[in-house]
């Protein structure tokens, strides 16, 4: 049965029900996308019977529109994977990132993963209180969020805690000084409610060549985050590569 | 006994009125359409 559905005739799935036709001779509630008129694709649940009829050969088709239930499926992933006070990906998110980017990047392709803490953080939210805390939060998002990309990636993975996930040519790996510059830009000065709220990072960056184990990759760039931090420095990076490239 | 030929114009009627989507097509790799309810085609955006 073709009606008019999104993948090619040679779908492994069309295929697999084209099977269930020939040898059970009905499929019941498939999820089959459409192409509407307009080239909206309809998610559909299509319960199909073959059946002979004086000779004749036909499917009987019922098809249910899905679209509501998919979209509702769609927000609920979303939310799962976002951070409620900034609106970045959350912890959940940037752990499929990482994990997919540590061994499927493409060939010639380096993973660089920037670990973020604030410096001072505690001290705004003792001072001017979570809301305010919140909203610089959301400050260091947006100017985070400058720097996104198909290329780089961006999240909230705990309380001041965020990371910039970069792939990159392997012969033009970032500088320490790139990554200077960056913990600059999202620590500049803020202004919420008319006070002037000074903060500082520690940049832990691992930065590798290779495929790697992605809890490796990340307890480097926490170690690196650590090592930054030590300085005393507001504002500090720490860039190393993990794979001795 | 209501005649049979009652019952099947009543299913047509079922076929025409449903708000469910349904079709009938060719048992073909590529198939044609033979019938599609007016649910069908508002759901894809075509006329018959």
């Amino acid at each position: 049965m073709y009606l008019d559905t999104v993948r090619s005739l040679d779908d492994p799935e069309r295929l697999r029900r084209l099977h269930e036709l020939e040898t059970v001779g009905l499929y019941q509630l498939e999820e089959v996308d459409l192409r509407h008129s307009s080239g909206r694709v309809i998610p559909t649940l299509i319960s199909t019977q073959r059946r002979t009829i004086n000779g004749e050969r036909l499917d009987i088709e019922i098809i249910i529109d899905n679209s509501e239930r998919k979209a509702v499926e769609r927000r609920i992933l979303e939310a799962a994977y976002t951070d409620v006070v900034t609106g970045l990906p959350n912890r959940a998110a940037f752990d499929h990132r990482l994990r997919n980017l540590s061994t499927q990047r493409p060939s010639g392709q380096g993973l660089a993963l920037a670990y973020i803490d604030l410096n001072g953080f505690k001290s705004v939210n003792d001072r001017y209180g979570h809301l305010v805390g919140d909203r610089v939060l959301r400050g260091v998002a947006e100017r985070l969020r400058a720097y996104v990309d198909p290329q780089h990636f961006a999240a909230r993975i705990g309380g001041d805690e965020f990371v910039l996930l970069s792939t990159f040519p392997r012969d033009e790996p970032p500088t320490a000084a790139e990554l200077q510059a960056i913990a600059e830009a999202i620590c500049a000065v803020m202004l919420v409610d008319d006070s002037r709220i000074t903060i500082g990072a520690a940049l832990g960056v691992a930065l590798t060549g290779e495929a790697v184990d992605a809890d490796a990759l990340l307890r480097r760039a926490d170690i690196l985050m650590y090592a930054a931090k030590a300085t005393g420095r507001a504002v500090a990076v720490d860039l190393k590569w993990i794979d001795g490239t | 006994m209501i005649p049979r030929q009652v019952v099947y114009e009543a299913l047509v009627d079922v076929f025409e009125l449903s708000p469910v989507a349904i079709c009938i097509s060719t048992a073909e790799y590529v198939s044609r359409y033979i019938m599609a309810n007016p649910a069908y085609l508002r759901l894809i955006g075509r006329s018959w």
